[in-house]
């Protein structure tokens, strides 16, 4: 018995060493900072495009993501955040084997990722630093890391949605996904309308159990609200705002320059620009192109002009390769994660022809192919508004308005000789056939209808304006 | 998409494992006694029951047969152990101290009852039992719909004096009881996470058992414990009241 005793124990320890947490993870510590270490994997990619990821680029950029944060949820300083960069064996190894994209050891204050800055696994750390050992159930933790970040997913459909009581008791393994979608919508709500403070104390007391009795009840003990009335009015869509909800970006990051310096788009120091302001004037911006490099974010979309609100609640505006905007009506900020090639503040939308300053669109600008201009309005009445825009034309092209109502014309004489409404064969055209125009000045009339029913007011409005050869 | 968090699931499943562990050294503990124990009864602890006495009258079971020709007899002062493994359905209600909606949790699990204790006369013991649960994934009902929780589990774990007692030494039928403290514990091992409440337990059995060897028997085992436990757990305080209705084959010793 004491032989078969001391078997067992021993069998015992020797599970007990080696089931004590994952192994290592593999790689080399190249760079560290202020609150990073950067381990790179033998494995990893170590051609560029990720090249630049693998030094002090990457954590210039991890850095940065830091401080954008920090003005947010204000981490303590102290314990350093180890970012292991892997190859996808190790990756799938170090994340518990299972086929995930990345993660983060609470334990250990370490992420495992296969390129940075991966924002969700870097606000699960910064919680961890905000709470230690804190663990709420997975719709608190998932939703927590969907809840700030800058550009970091589609939003959440909001008119999707399932019983709270089953969010609560899913895992981060579920197929639905519902704790990243819902718990997001969750925290941001609880974010936007109670505080950052407010949530952070939350998540230090909140149940670490999956039960949804017990989540409710400590909701409401803390909260004083009820978890079902949250759960309805989160999910509302309100007038004005989008039907989905997008993470809370901090927008601490500066804002694009106006003076016609340079734009420097480096993905480690300026991942995203808010937009400038231009309180009674106009915006107007051209798309650049990333310098050689991946994009965390990368998609079709990285050369258009994506607009997105800082709350995470406004509808995206843009898309397209050059836009002319007036400050969004309802004074929040907005940022954009497009490299951009201009952009400069005036008078550029006005709302006679002859206050109108020209925007001189850049050489090359519809050469590679058929281009967009968008222009963004900003209603203020249910009537309908006329907006004036003066465009300087590189090279001849052929234009195409998509107002019902647009009007182009080579002067301010809209209602004179060949500009005279029907359009002549002179090339004032309106509509969606091509009009050829010659270099030189173009002058536009954008006339967005009046408010039609179920509209809400202010609202941005917006029309279209394609060039192409 | 999104990335999943790691945790502890180490741990938990150590965890499990460790108690694996433990109960494999409690199942192999009697057993050892067992084999270290006298084969036969000393002539001082041997009834007083005439030498020619027919052989208790055992009600066979379908269970393995009584061993012919030996002495199986329950006798005072003998060390006794009893290993009972079964089923148990868990029925428990939830109640927060604020007085708002509770929760009902239910769900089948596994049952192990381990006694020890001594014969202070023939058929009647005394001793100390450590009664254990095991539900996982229960249900939980709240506010009308049901959801269950998987990866979780529900450990009771109670430690309590009993009482059983044979009315005749000779049969098999015996009945009982139990009066203890009891832990609570439920788990998720998604995280790791463990929550433990304390409170009292009751419980009465009643059961058969018929020897299979000299001092060996074999019977099932039905019982229902009472229990009520206070916990309180992310702020929210609060009362559980369960009742635990198990079947279960017993092993005894004596």
């Amino acid at each position: 018995m004491v032989g078969h005793l001391r078997l067992c124990a021993c069998l015992a320890l020797f599970w007990l060493a080696a089931g004590c947490g994952p192994p290592p993870m593999p790689g080399v510590l190249v760079g560290e900072s202020a609150h990073f270490r950067l381990f790179v994997d033998p494995k990893f990619d170590l051609a560029p495009p990720a090249a630049y990821m693998q030094g002090a680029d990457g954590l210039a950029a991890l850095e940065t993501d830091w401080a954008d944060k920090r003005t947010m949820l204000g981490m303590p300083e102290g314990r350093k955040i180890d970012y292991h960069l892997l190859g996808a064996d190790h990756l799938a190894s170090a994340c518990d084997g299972g086929a995930e994209s990345g993660c983060e050891l609470q334990d250990k204050l370490e992420i495992a990722a296969p390129y940075l800055p991966y924002q969700h696994e870097l606000m699960h750390a910064y919680m961890e630093l905000l709470a230690p050992g804190a663990l709420p159930v997975p719709l608190v933790v998932e939703g927590a890391a969907q809840s700030i970040g800058c550009g970091t997913q589609e939003g959440t459909d909001l008119t999707y949605i399932v019983p709270w009581q089953q969010a609560v008791t899913e895992t981060s393994a579920d197929r639905g996904a519902d704790v990243y979608s819902e718990g997001g919508v969750l925290a941001r709500y609880l974010i936007r309308t109670k505080g950052v403070d407010a949530f952070v104390r939350y998540y230090r007391q909140a149940p670490e159990r999956r039960d949804p009795a017990l989540f409710a009840e400590n909701f409401l003990n803390f909260w004083n609200m009820s978890i079902d009335d949250v759960w309805a009015a989160m999910h509302a869509v309100e007038a004005g705002a989008a039907t989905t909800d997008e993470s809370i970006c901090p927008c601490s990051l500066p804002a694009l320059p106006t003076g016609g310096e340079p734009i420097a788009n480096d993905l480690d120091t300026n991942p995203y620009w808010t937009l400038p302001n231009a309180p009674g004037g106009s915006v107007v911006l051209t798309a650049g192109t990333l310098p050689p490099g991946p994009s965390p974010s990368s998609s079709s979309d990285d050369d258009k002009l994506i607009f997105r609100d800082c709350q995470g609640t406004a509808p995206l505006f843009g898309d397209s390769s050059a836009a002319v905007i007036q400050s969004p009506s309802d004074g929040r900020q907005r940022y954009l994660q497009s490299p951009v090639a201009s952009s400069a503040v005036a008078d550029y939308l006005s709302e006679t022809c002859e206050g109108t300053v020209p925007f001189q669109l850049p050489a090359g600008f519809f050469e590679a192919g058929q281009s967009v201009l968008q222009t963004i309005a900003r209603q203020t009445t249910a009537a309908g508004i006329t907006m004036y825009l003066q465009i300087q034309i590189p090279s001849a092209t052929q234009v195409t308005t998509y107002g019902p109502a647009d009007e182009i014309c080579d002067s301010c004489a809209f209602d004179q000789g060949p500009c005279q409404s029907p359009p002549s064969a002179s090339g004032a055209v309106v509509g969606p056939n091509l009009s050829p125009v010659a270099p030189g000045p173009l002058y536009l009339k954008l006339t967005f209808p009046s408010l039609g029913p179920g509209g809400f007011l202010p609202a941005e409005v917006a029309d279209w304006i394609t060039f192409q050869n | 998409m999104p990335a999943a968090r790691i945790n502890l699931r180490r741990w938990v499943s150590m965890g499990g494992t460790t108690i694996a562990f433990f109960a494999c050294l409690c199942v192999a503990a009697p057993t050892a006694k067992a084999q270290t124990a006298p084969s036969t009864p000393t002539p001082a602890a041997l009834p007083a029951a005439p030498a020619t006495a027919p052989a208790p009258a055992i009600v066979q079971l379908s269970l393995p047969a009584p061993t012919g020709g030996r002495s199986s007899k329950r006798v005072r002062g003998r060390l006794f152990l009893r290993l009972a493994l079964g089923t148990v359905y868990l029925h428990e209600s939830w109640s927060p101290k604020s007085g708002d909606p509770g929760a009902v949790y239910g769900g089948w699990g596994t049952a192990l009852d381990t006694s020890i204790g001594r014969t202070l006369r023939p058929g009647f013991t005394v001793g100390g039992r450590w009664q254990f649960a095991a539900v996982v994934d229960a249900n939980e009902s709240y506010r009308g719909a049901t959801y269950v929780a998987k990866q979780t589990a529900r450990f009771l774990d109670t430690i309590a004096v009993f009482v059983d007692d044979f009315p005749n030494p000779r049969r098999g039928f015996h009945f009982g009881g139990s009066v203890g403290v009891l832990a609570a514990s439920n788990f998720d091992t998604v995280y790791g996470t463990v929550s433990t409440g304390w409170g009292a337990a009751v419980s009465g059995h009643v059961g058969y058992e018929t020897f299979f060897s000299n001092r060996w028997s074999v019977g099932v085992l039905a019982g229902l414990a009472a229990y009520r436990y206070w916990a309180s757990e992310a702020g929210v305080s609060s009362t559980s009241n369960g009742l635990l209705p198990t079947l279960a084959l017993s092993f005894s010793f004596e």
